[in-house]
């Protein structure tokens, strides 16, 4: 049914079967004083604040710190690896330097030469004189 | 308001429903069917693995002193795709390097992403090329094998490749204890392939391989080097051998070979130097082996110090004509007179007396057809007739060291065994390893048996004193020393098996006689004076009298000659 058709219908009366709703009571205040919702101190909101703040400020210092230790870390690992090299470096040097071709030489070069001869000399123990 | 027809919200319901479910099965799909494949895939985007290769051991001489070493390198390669001027590039690249221009411009101008300019480059070598920042030009970390002293010993100790693998000698011998356990490192990198600072970092570290302590003492090896050259060189010979070793221990001194060659730049050499004759090669004795005839007649008792022959200048055995070097009428001789004038018709006299049994247990005690076991590689076990095949003519010839083979480390193992009182010892290269925790780890005594009895290792060393003092080895005598050996000069064959005018000549000997420390044996290939006592017995009177210096040997009292009856 339409809305106009509605409109036109005849308005009866209500049958007295259908039964009217009770009336609202009326609103009246609650007899308990309202509570009023919690709120933080300011000292609560401080501490709030300044627990979050050092959080934050640690966790980043912490970050931080990882970081620069890496780098440190890296910078000692590039030392040693230095350090390693040079060791081999030396170690090289004093190898190639203690060649006995090298040695050979260079005692060639200061004038000395084999011995002819081997002497083995025993030296007599000595006797203890005393004190 | 109206209300919207409901089969629509069931719909766009439905719509929504099937949309969440595909993104969630996908999801699911994602994080848990394929997440390992994702999880790879990104680690492989941000985490690299770099090799940490394990540092070689060290080859150490037995005082300690390096003989090998290894030393941080660089593998020089290019990248010519990013190349952007190969000539330039060669041009400051080849003198640093010290190769051609036109080998490293080829290099840079080849085809494909990566081609190696050069590699094992010294450290300083591959900094001064980092320094000069081309493009294209990348560098790998290597190990590079380094022996100071070059061609010492080089046939012992061998080589390593460009790979770090042993390839000869000890090198070889020792790969795996020396080569170690490679490592490796996983980090996190960047997008541009650098690491990032605290990112995650997995080493594994190597395992430093351990390493070799030699009997060998490099002074002496260095020396006997040196006198074997000037010794070919001098006798216009082919090559040469010198084994110096320590009878109580079998301790190996020294083992030379010439031609030598520098492990440094073994690429550049001869393959046939790389050859450790003393161990590998064999050669007939010749006359050296008559001291085994004597220590078989004096053993079983075939013949006593005081027995006499009637040696002849020749001899006729199965139709072949046996003769002494020099030509000479009959004469009575003691066994000591074969030995010290190197009778090959005296020698085949006493072996007929022995007996072919006889002679090939001695043989056989003293080790040849055997290798010696001292541990390198390609080590020759000699050649020996098998004993049914022993014919008169064989028993003739081998009591003078003819058709048989042996290598010279065979030959000085007999000789020490005399020096040690009859009592073979296994020769050793090496003495120890030493862990990469420091730990050393002595190698166990060469193993020993019995050959002859103590009494026939002392008249032989008189015997052998004998041939120092009024014999062939006259060349051999060192003032203050009394020296034991013996001279021998064989024949060569050729490629057919038969004898041509080559030889070998040779001197084995040991001293102080009476209590011997050092066993030497030279061995000269192909000398224009083919006698031992003439080629070698002076080398080994060099070699022996540096020995006394470099290992303190005193002197001793003397042995008594063996009897004889030819004039002194």
């Amino acid at each position: 049914m339409s809305a106009a058709a509605r409109s036109l219908a005849p308005r009866t009366a209500p049958t007295p079967s259908r039964r009217l709703p009770a009336a609202r009571p009326p609103i009246s205040p609650s007899p308990y004083p309202r509570r009023r919702a919690r709120r933080g101190t300011p000292a609560f909101w401080s501490l709030t604040a300044v627990l979050i703040t050092g959080l934050v400020v640690g966790i980043v210092s912490l970050s931080a710190l990882a970081v620069q230790a890496g780098f440190r870390s890296d910078d000692l690992r590039d030392q040693v690896a230095g350090l390693q090299q040079q060791q081999q470096v030396l170690r090289e040097q004093v190898a190639a330097a203690s060649a006995p071709s090298r040695v050979m030489r260079w005692a060639r070069g200061e004038g000395m030469v084999m011995p002819d001869r081997v002497v083995i000399l025993r030296i007599p123990a000595g006797q203890d004189a005393g004190a | 308001m109206t209300r919207p027809p409901v089969q629509r919200l069931i719909a766009l319901l439905v719509v929504a429903i099937v949309a969440m479910g595909g993104i969630v099965v996908r999801l699911a799909l994602l994080q848990v069917r394929e997440s390992g494949t994702y999880a790879e895939l990104g680690s492989t985007q941000r985490v690299r693995t770099e090799p940490l290769p394990a540092v070689r051991g060290d080859i150490l001489d037995r005082d300690g002193v390096p003989m090998a070493l290894t030393l941080g390198a660089s593998d020089v390669y290019a990248n010519p795709a990013l190349v952007t001027d190969p000539l330039g590039e060669a041009e400051q690249i080849a003198p640093i390097l010290g190769v051609p221009t036109r080998t490293v411009r080829e290099d840079l101008a080849s085809t494909g992403t990566f081609a190696y300019v050069q590699r094992q480059v010294d450290a300083s070598v591959a900094a001064q090329l980092e320094d000069l920042h081309l493009p294209g030009i990348g560098f790998l970390p290597v190990a590079k094998r380094y022996y100071p002293a070059g061609p010492v010993a080089s046939q012992v100790l061998g080589f390593v490749n460009v790979d770090g693998v042993g390839t000869t000698g000890l090198e070889r011998q020792y790969d795996p204890q020396m080569a170690g356990l490679a490592g490796e490192r996983t980090i996190e990198v960047s997008a541009q392939g650098q690491e990032i600072a605290g990112g995650k970092q997995v080493v594994s570290q190597p395992q430093e391989g351990s390493d070799v302590v030699l009997t060998i003492d490099r002074d002496l090896q260095f020396q006997s080097q040196q006198y074997l050259r000037a010794a070919v060189l001098s006798n216009d010979a082919k090559g040469g051998t010198i084994v110096v070793m320590d009878p109580r221990t079998g301790d190996i001194y020294a083992m030379a070979t010439y031609p030598w060659f520098d492990p440094n730049a073994f690429a550049s050499s001869d393959p046939s130097r790389f050859v450790n004759r003393a161990v590998t090669d064999t050669w007939e004795p010749g006359s050296v082996n008559k001291t085994i005839t004597a220590a078989a007649a004096l053993e079983t008792g075939s013949v006593t110090p005081t027995d006499t022959f009637h040696v002849p200048g020749t001899r006729q055995v199965d139709g072949y004509t046996i003769h002494d070097a020099e030509p000479h009428g009959v004469e009575t001789m003691t066994l000591g007179d074969i030995i010290a004038h190197s009778s090959n018709v005296g020698a085949s006299l006493v072996a007929d007396r022995i007996g072919n049994e006889g002679m090939q247990q001695m043989f056989a005690r003293f080790g040849f057809g055997s290798p010696t076991g001292v541990g390198f590689p390609g080590e020759a076990a000699g050649l020996m007739p098998a004993p049914d095949q022993w014919t008169a003519l064989t028993r003739a010839t081998v009591s003078f060291g003819a058709g048989v083979a042996v290598t010279p480390l065979q030959m000085a193992s007999v000789y020490a065994t005399i020096a040690n009182g009859g009592t073979w010892v296994q020769p050793r290269l090496v003495d120890a390893t030493i862990g990469a925790d420091g730990v050393r780890h002595d190698a166990p005594a060469g193993a020993t048996h019995r050959v002859v009895r103590r009494s026939t290792a002392r008249m032989l060393t008189r015997m052998l004193a004998y041939v120092v003092q009024d014999g062939t080895g006259v060349g051999a005598q060192i003032a203050g020393y009394q020296v034991a050996g013996k001279t021998g000069t064989a024949k060569k064959v050729d490629e057919a098996g038969r004898y041509v005018h080559r030889y070998v000549a040779s001197f084995i000997g040991f001293l102080p006689a009476r209590s011997p420390r050092v066993v030497v044996a030279v061995i000269i290939d192909e000398p224009a004076t083919v006698y031992g006592g003439i080629a070698a017995a002076p080398v080994f009177q060099q070699v022996a009298r540096y020995a006394i210096q470099r290992l303190g040997i005193e002197p001793a009292r003397s042995v008594p000659l063996p009897p004889h009856d030819l004039a002194i």
